[in-house]
């Protein structure tokens, strides 16, 4: 039995650095897929092709460290996206934030009424969400290193619990409130955006949870857009990564 | 006898173990032969009299293929 509260307003905020086309595409796509959300871009490419995206709630993300090659390594952030999304978001009056990235891709109208009722009473629901704390998790071993990391959440924390949390950085949903402080914090740190999004929401004294059941149907590596029939005759609610779908 | 046992242990630990230092400021905290036998790590003969603990230790590089534990103590737990 699905419940939804019933005028849940969503903004869907897609992180993308494709073309003019392909934005084309991904906004029409979910558009058809969510008519009663609002879809934002957030464009992470050239300001070349930024200026050439035909659509009016885009928004260009100049933060360099969106823009590193080797991304773990280098820790790429998301803090300059949500940067952007919160200027979207004091537009209007929304419930949630979907966040996402262009490569993921809803597979059923109703996924948004799965994805609330999983989230309860919850605050931020993520993908594969794990603690990582005193394991052998690369990201977290190479984060131990940093010498204000620890003492970085530990200084802000309602919990003082010393988690760290890892998690998926597409497919994110957020209520509101949550969202707004969260993109408010500064990142002196340098964190890699998968363990700063669950760990800094967590510290902030906010209800985190993982999606369940759909596992199977999402990855970091890869490309499913030859299992998105498959997928979808299984039930999946969406797929990750379709890096190929758009050019088709 | 099980003295006798219990001395050539330590002294066979004392020559094949290997030494054991406090990763956090390189303590020398004792000797132990350490093998890893049904999917566990034994601490065998452990000379030193301060009490283990085992932590993942940080990696100034990022590395997927390799993770390190390290050995320290309670006093040196923050």
């Amino acid at each position: 039995m699905i419940s939804r509260k019933p005028s849940a307003k969503i903004l869907i905020a897609i992180l993308a650095h494709s073309s003019n086309e392909v934005i084309a595409k991904i906004v029409t796509y979910w558009n058809e897929m969510f008519p009663e959300s609002d879809v934002m871009i957030v464009y992470g490419g050239t300001n070349e092709n930024f200026e050439k995206v035909d659509y009016s709630a885009k928004r260009m993300v100049t933060d360099s460290r969106l823009r590193t090659q080797n991304h773990q390594r280098e820790c790429q952030s998301y803090t300059g996206v949500f940067d952007q999304i919160l200027t979207e978001v004091k537009k209007a009056d929304y419930d949630f934030v979907y966040f996402t990235e262009f490569d993921h891709l809803p597979l059923r109208k109703d996924m948004f009424e799965l994805l609330i009722n999983q989230l309860g009473d919850n605050d931020v629901q993520f993908h594969v969400l794990q603690q990582i704390d005193r394991t052998n998790n690369p990201h977290y071993l190479y984060h131990l290193a940093k010498s204000n990391f620890k003492q970085f959440f530990s200084q802000l924390s309602k919990r003082n619990d010393g988690a760290i949390f890892s998690a998926y950085g597409f497919g994110q949903l957020w209520r509101v409130e949550p969202l707004i402080e969260f993109a408010s914090i500064e990142d002196s740190v340098g964190c890699y955006l998968e363990l700063w999004m669950p760990t800094l929401a967590h510290h902030l004294g906010y209800s985190i949870s993982s999606l369940r059941g759909q596992e199977k149907y999402h990855s970091f590596k890869g490309d499913f857009t030859d299992k998105i029939e498959e997928f979808t005759k299984d039930g999946a609610w969406s797929v990750h990564p379709v890096k190929n779908f758009w050019n088709k | 006898m099980k003295k006798l046992f219990r001395s050539l242990g330590i002294i066979v630990v004392k020559i094949v173990g290997r030494k054991i230092t406090d990763y956090k400021n390189g303590e020398h905290l004792g000797k132990a032969i350490i093998i890893v036998w049904g999917g566990k790590i034994h601490i065998i003969g452990y000379t030193g009299h301060r009490c283990l603990l085992v932590d993942w230790l940080p990696q100034e590089e990022l590395t997927y293929w390799r993770a390190r534990l390290g050995f320290t103590t309670r006093n040196n737990d923050k």
